[in-house]
């Protein structure tokens, strides 16, 4: 049952490392199975000033537990009157989605974030049940992620500054989302650095 | 999914529009008068698609809660609003022992002045992925709603082109779709509030009559029979 | 399951007081004081530990309690209350360590603690604390010390520098004139040592008081050894 609810509605997301700055984008389909239904959906929500959360997989479920991490990480930011830091929403994400480890959420996420004291930087992506990865430097989910894998690793060089990392990005993204039919029309970007978010739309393919 | 929902944004008011057939067997039409909006607000109405149980249990449950909060508030729920509790409720139910087989469309008109988008128009399937776009359809009707819309859809779209486009639909649909809808209910809502319109019908499909010609056989041609 | 009905022991008088808190508070009073001092670089809790009996073995009990890496606990009051409240302390760091993947802020972790003693002054069946209690913690992200002290009735104060228990008006009178922001936690455990001794009955030594101190590195009880040796700097 897992994998087509995985598939069902389609989406895609890619995250990248550079030097003090940190990408990710995803896409703009959302569909049912093969009809394409509206081309708006994206998939990439702003949890603090520095970090953000890709959750690709069935539609329902990425909008259900992007609202439940924001009533956590809202509460959180009140109880403890402190800043979201990169790996507490990565535990707490990965923290709400095993609670239903035995009726899972179908979802995978990618989180990102940066330190804008010392410009470090975080990549994570996590499996429906939340399983947990290391701080890498490239991860991306969705049902092209297997073509987007290979292209990001193409186009990924250590310590890109942030144009060349949007670059990249974009480059492996939309490439990639072109194989497949389940993801595409249209792209968001988000480059994030120190002092800066720049967020950008990319039109792609329209089929 | 032979039931049709269909809602469309304008530049100031949203139509809600909807097929009248209720069908049986999925060969027979019972009702030719099937009322599926269910008014959530003075600004703010749901279109409602599904196993016939289940919309109504689901329409009801969420529009008396939404009217219970201006009872016990004093201000409504703008649509956007309705539309996420609309949501939130039909996620929670999907995971639940027994979930809800609805389709909707809610729509309507904030009556807030400082709200940027006034018009606000979503579909809601019934796993509870909700969507917000100039035009939305739920059903077989999705196949051809979608793509006129796609097609004649623009910013400042006035009431008489949303009409048109609706009835471009409604014919596709006359034409198209084996179980067809014999009539269907529109209804606008804008500052004014909720007002129904005059129905609309598919085209009649005009087929010309076969001439004799055609019964022509080829022993005929041959002139075998004199 | 039977219906149970549970009646809370703590109810206003008419005055408005909480009475048993009141006695809660008795009962912390009479207990045996605890000094908790905190310098620049970190936290030091001290408090006296006199055996009742020369047969007690003295090293195998502990008042000065760790509860996570970088936080640690004192009281004064009842032992047996205060333990119930260590357990707890300790599974709320865990609990707080297994969603965040770090170590519970000392903030945190005293606002979870006064909860729990609030809670026993409002369910039934129950009775307030007789502990008050001082928690020391290093701030990972302020990167400071913390000092805090939590009362039965659930209400906490953050301190620089205070005393409970037996003679506390006498201990904090000491510390006003002994503190010094810029103190270092040498000179703290000093200055504790010797607001302790301001009360002290008969000959203090290694075995009948007890130390720990909270740095960066974080939280620990001083060994016997380490407190003979701060004692015989004092002379």
């Amino acid at each position: 049952m897992g994998d087509d609810m995985m598939s069902y509605n389609g989406g895609v997301a890619l995250a990248m490392k550079g030097k003090e700055c940190v990408a990710i984008v995803c896409d703009k389909r959302y569909g049912i199975q093969n009809k394409t239904v509206a081309t708006n959906f994206t998939k990439i929500f702003q949890y603090g000033d520095h970090c953000f959360v890709a959750f690709c997989g069935l539609a329902t479920d990425v909008q259900t537990v992007s609202e439940r991490l924001r009533f956590r990480t809202n509460l959180y930011e009140l109880r403890e009157q402190r800043k979201l830091k990169p790996l507490v929403l990565y535990n707490m994400l990965t923290n709400l989605l095993y609670e239903r480890r035995f009726g899972p959420y179908f979802v995978y996420a990618l989180v990102i974030g940066l330190d804008p004291k010392t410009g470090e930087t975080y990549v994570f992506d996590s499996d429906n049940i939340g399983a947990i990865s290391d701080n890498v430097n490239l991860a991306t989910v969705g049902t092209a992620s297997d073509y987007i894998f290979g292209l990001g690793e193409l186009f990924f060089k250590p310590n890109m500054n942030a144009d060349e990392l949007f670059e990249a990005t974009s480059q492996a993204f939309l490439n990639g989302v072109d194989r497949d039919s389940a993801s595409g029309w249209g792209a968001v970007v988000y480059v994030v650095e120190k002092d800066k978010v720049t967020v950008r739309e990319l039109k792609g393919r329209q089929d | 999914m032979v039931e049709s929902i269909i809602g469309i944004r304008g530049k100031d008011f949203v139509i809600l529009a909807q097929d009248t057939n209720t069908t049986k067997y999925g060969i027979l039409n019972m009702k030719f008068d099937t009322n599926r909006l269910f008014k959530l607000s003075e600004h703010c109405a749901m279109l409602a698609a599904g196993e016939p149980g289940d919309v109504v249990q689901f329409a009801e449950y969420v529009g008396k809660n939404i009217q219970l909060y201006k009872m016990i508030n004093g201000i409504e729920l703008s649509p956007h609003a309705c539309a996420n509790f609309t949501r939130h409720e039909m996620a929670t139910s999907l995971r639940s022992r027994n979930s809800f087989l609805a389709n909707l469309v809610v729509g309507g008109f904030s009556t807030n002045e400082r709200d940027q988008q006034r018009v606000q128009l979503y579909s809601i399937d019934y796993l509870g992925a909700m969507i917000s776009a100039n035009v939305v359809a739920h059903g077989f009707c999705q196949f051809f709603a979608l793509g006129i819309g796609d097609r004649l859809w623009k910013e400042d779209l006035t009431v008489e082109e949303a009409l048109a486009m609706l009835q471009i639909m409604v014919n596709e649909l006359g034409k198209r779709m084996a179980a067809y809808p014999h009539c269907v209910f529109v209804r606008i809502i804008d500052a004014k509030g909720i007002r129904v319109l005059e129905n609309m019908y598919p085209e009649k499909i005009h087929v010309a009559k076969p001439t004799e010609g055609d019964l022509q056989t080829t022993a005929d041609m041959m002139d075998i029979h004199s | 399951m039977s219906e149970r009905y549970g009646f809370s022991l703590t109810t206003f008088s008419p005055s408005g007081k909480l009475v048993q808190i009141e006695y809660a508070l008795n009962a912390v009073n009479a207990g045996s004081p605890a000094v908790g001092i905190k310098a620049s670089n970190g936290v030091v809790l001290a408090t006296e530990k006199k055996s009742k009996s020369i047969l007690h073995d003295d090293r195998t009990i502990h008042k000065v309690e760790p509860i996570c890496k970088n936080i640690g606990l004192v009281y004064s009051g009842m032992g047996p209350d205060y333990r119930l409240l260590v357990q707890k302390a300790r599974k709320l760091g865990q609990e707080y360590m297994l969603i965040y993947e770090q170590n519970v802020p000392p903030t945190q972790l005293v606002k979870r603690v006064a909860d729990v003693m609030q809670e026993y002054t409002q369910s039934g069946g129950v009775r307030p604390f007789g502990v008050s209690l001082l928690i020391c913690g290093y701030d990972y992200d302020e990167d400071r010390p913390f000092l805090y002290q939590c009362d039965p009735s659930g209400s906490y104060f953050p301190w620089k520098a205070t005393a409970i228990g037996r003679n506390y008006i006498n201990g904090k009178t000491f510390l006003e004139k002994r503190y010094s922001d810029q103190l270092a936690l040498e000179d703290a455990v000093h200055t504790a040592i010797l607001t302790l001794k301001e009360s002290f009955e008969g000959q203090m030594t290694e075995d009948n008081i007890e130390i720990g101190i909270c740095d960066k590195e974080g939280f620990r009880r001083l060994t016997p050894a380490e407190v003979k040796d701060y004692l015989a700097q004092i002379g």
